[in-house]
């Protein structure tokens, strides 16, 4: 028998795991949305757990996308797919997901957005990255998230605030491709914002290329995550 | 103004396809939350493709992944080709891979939208709501496509785009094509521009490049499609149009480096890896053509773009080479997988046969092919192409057959005999083939029978005999199915019939299908556009009644 056909091909096996893990996490999350959904439990402490698992399992989701985007990033085989979308109905979209979770903890989610402001991204990956800094804030916010939208000269700017006690010192940088250090010592947290900076890197028009911020400028000084798409 | 309804599904012919019963269980509950309540599922591509014959669906949940069989991209591609899913219909593909593999694999089809897996009901509810909504909006000019009438269709774009829409730049890339499809080539140039104007989009820059590329402009075209391989490397449409304009300019290494290159970035498309092929084989480099038609085989397997042809050339290859036993074994290969395939194929097969035998020198065999041919020819003369009909005619007289070879040669000239590059090409072959004496009369003979059957039905028309007109074109059409003239003309004693005694269903459906083949002849004409009008009229007028 030749060496090759005992090779593993470890691409192979993860593209078919991961497949597997997808179909799995699809029926989980659907079974858990309809126990979640049911009027019988409306606003009682399992109505919250099953959120809580719902949110546990959407996480696992999207770490799984991203450890595949970042593998794919440096094997060079990753590239953005730029289409015309309109910002608020991402926006909106994002906040649909989410709105049941914070629903039930009580914040507030707020979007300001003008109707017809149309950007040139990918939707996919934006919209992972705006979902994954909502899952931050909900952790860390006190009870209000806004989502807002505007064009900012040749940029259009995507600003994820919230009121919780803004990001740690060292978590706060500026643009990203000034290439800030990141501490993935903070978990999911750091791996999610190493994430979008890379993906918002990787938004080219012309020679402008994305980045992101974090700041505590947020509301009532909490943090405030900035995306800028050229 | 209307009171807003409630949105919801409610009598909207839904297909969903995945190999996955939990998954299948799961979308049919997802739907039928929102009113959905005719909905069919199913768990492989070839299946699908039946249901979809069967019966023509709104909405198409696809997955990408169905196990053995085809794939998802294989379902759209065969659905696309065999006009199973109009415009106005919706397909999605459903996917637990990163979609942009899949858009890479991805040659000449792509869906509405991809769905990436695990997705809530909520976002499947909005992604159908906002398709559903952009579709409506398109529904006229769906309608129009699906009829392949595009100067309608595009009339009616430049309409909705003087309405300063929010969807402009889908309505500007849908001009764009049409634009190309109608062969107005500068109108295409211009929507795409506008695009580019305000933003480079990969498709915007592509469809330029390509409007270029049909005003042989092929300079600025190579320009165009370079800039865009090195703004997006991985955007492979771009070296598919590149590779041909390399062809054009007569650099047919470059043609099989660019394409080399592609295929690496997007191993999965059969159409890719047979441009791929073929320019190898032309280049003589048996090697690569070998490699390149293997795949072609392997990869088309489950797919619509499988073809006799790509046997044949491998086997050919293999001939060049010098593997006899190789090229025979490709042959039977051949013999055995189309055998039982359409009737079509079937005769695309014998005739590759017949050809490589006599290149072997084996001439009792490619007589015993010829036969076969024949018989097949006899019962569907439809069939035969005019491509495959000149060679198995310059067949038949090489082995020395002359009558079969005079029978196809009438047949090729009833199918074209106005085009003259043919007929200079049936007496080119015939004079190679060492009886060109016979050829002019052979040709002139034919050519007289067919403009005398024309003539014919032409006064019948005229003289108000139309239902005998009609009959009478119809049946020519059959035997005739690429000659212009005959398809116009049975097109027009039909409409002339329903505007004397009024539109009905199974006329209009019949005057649409010879209006089709015309479009697909791809020689657009003054005739064709008023019978278009008038065909469209007829249409209204029912619709009305």
């Amino acid at each position: 028998m030749s060496n090759n056909a005992q090779k593993l091909d470890f691409a192979t096996v993860i593209a078919s795991a991961v497949h597997d893990m997808k179909n799995s996490l699809t029926l989980l999350l659907d079974s858990l949305d309809d126990a979640a959904s049911e009027q019988s439990i409306a606003t009682t402490p399992l109505q919250e757990k099953l959120l809580q698992a719902q949110h546990e399992g959407k996480r696992l989701n999207r770490n799984l996308i991203q450890l595949l985007t970042l593998y794919r990033l440096e094997r060079r085989q990753l590239f953005v797919n730029i289409t015309e979308n309109s910002v608020a109905e991402l926006l909106e979209d994002v906040a649909m997901e989410n709105r049941q979770l914070l629903d039930a903890r009580n914040i507030k989610l707020e979007i300001d957005c003008e109707r017809g402001l149309i950007g040139f991204f990918d939707y996919e990956i934006i919209s992972g990255i705006v979902n994954t800094i909502i899952n931050n804030s909900y952790r860390y916010t006190k009870n209000t998230i806004r989502l807002s939208g505007e064009k900012q000269g040749r940029y259009l700017c995507i600003y994820i605030e919230d009121d919780g006690p803004g990001y740690p010192q060292k978590m706060l940088h500026g643009e990203s491709n000034k290439n800030s250090p990141i501490d993935f010592q903070t978990g999911s947290t750091g791996l999610g914002l190493y994430f979008a900076a890379q993906a918002a890197q990787m938004h080219i028009n012309g020679k402008r290329h994305g980045y992101t911020e974090t700041s505590n400028n947020g509301i009532n000084k909490g943090g405030r995550f900035s995306l800028f798409l050229p | 103004m209307k009171s807003p309804k409630l949105w919801s599904l409610q009598g909207k012919s839904i297909l969903v396809v995945d190999d996955f019963p939990g998954m299948r269980s799961m979308m049919r509950g997802m739907l039928s939350a929102y009113g959905a309540d005719d909905i069919t599922d199913t768990s492989n591509g070839e299946e699908a493709i039946k249901r979809m014959h069967d019966k023509s669906f709104d909405i198409v949940l696809c997955d990408y992944n169905l196990g053995e069989g085809k794939d998802g991209q294989q379902v759209l591609e065969e659905a696309k080709e065999d006009n199973l899913l109009p415009y106005s219909s919706i397909f999605i593909m459903t996917t637990a891979e990163n979609s942009m593999e899949m858009v890479m694999g991805a040659a000449e089809y792509q869906p509405d939208d991809y769905l990436s897996k695990p997705f809530t009901k909520q976002v499947l509810q909005t992604r159908l709501k906002r398709l559903l909504a952009r579709k409506s909006s398109l529904r006229k000019i769906a309608r129009a496509m699906q009829r392949k009438d595009y100067s309608h269709a595009l009339s009616l774009c430049e309409k909705q785009l003087a309405l300063q829409p929010g969807n402009r730049f889908e309505l500007l890339r849908l001009k764009g094509e049409l634009s190309i499809k109608a062969q107005r080539f500068d109108a295409a140039a211009a929507a795409f521009a506008e695009v580019m104007a305000e933003r480079e989009l990969p498709w915007a820059k592509l469809g330029y490049g390509e409007a270029l590329y049909h005003r042989k402009r092929y300079e600025e075209a190579k320009t165009t499609f370079k800039e865009l391989i090195k703004a997006s490397p991985n955007y492979v449409f771009a070296h598919d149009w590149l590779a041909r304009v390399y062809e054009k300019l007569e650099e047919p290494e470059m043609a099989q480096e660019i394409l080399t290159e592609a295929t690496e970035k997007s191993p999965k498309a059969v159409l890719r890896q047979r441009a791929l092929a073929e320019i190898s084989h032309q280049n003589e480099d048996l090697d690569s053509a070998e490699e390149a038609y293997r795949r072609v085989m392997r990869l088309g397997k489950n797919s619509c773009y499988k073809s006799p042809a790509d046997y044949a050339s491998l086997s050919r290859v293999y001939l060049q080479k010098g593997n006899n036993e190789e090229a025979m074994k490709t042959l039977t290969l051949m013999k055995k997988e189309f055998h039982r395939g359409k009737s079509g194929d079937r005769l695309h097969a014998i005739i590759l046969e017949i050809m490589l035998y006599r290149d072997m020198a084996r001439e009792d065999e490619a007589r015993k092919g010829i036969t076969e041919a024949m018989t097949l020819f006899r019962d569907n003369p439809g069939g035969l192409n005019t491509l495959l009909a000149m060679d198995l005619a310059g067949a038949c007289y090489g082995l020395g057959l002359k009558e079969e070879g005079d029978e196809i040669v009438r047949h090729i000239v009833r199918n074209n005999h106005e085009d003259q590059d043919i007929l200079d090409g049936v007496q080119g072959m015939m004079e190679d083939c060492g009886i060109g004496d016979s050829a002019a009369d052979l040709i002139a003979a034919t050519r007289d029978e067919v403009i005398t059957l024309n003539n014919r039905g032409v006064e019948m028309a005229t003289n108000g005999a139309l239902q005998d007109s009609i009959k009478l074109f119809a049946q020519a059409a059959d035997g005739m199915p690429e000659n212009l003239a005959i398809n116009l003309n049975a097109a027009q004693s039909l409409i002339m019939f329903m505007q004397r005694y009024g539109a009905a269903p199974e006329f209009l459906e019949q005057t649409q299908s010879y209006l089709m083949r015309v479009q697909s002849l791809n020689k657009p004409s003054q005739k064709q556009d008023k019978l278009q009008i008038a065909y469209r009229k007829l249409v209204t007028s029912l619709a009305k009644a």
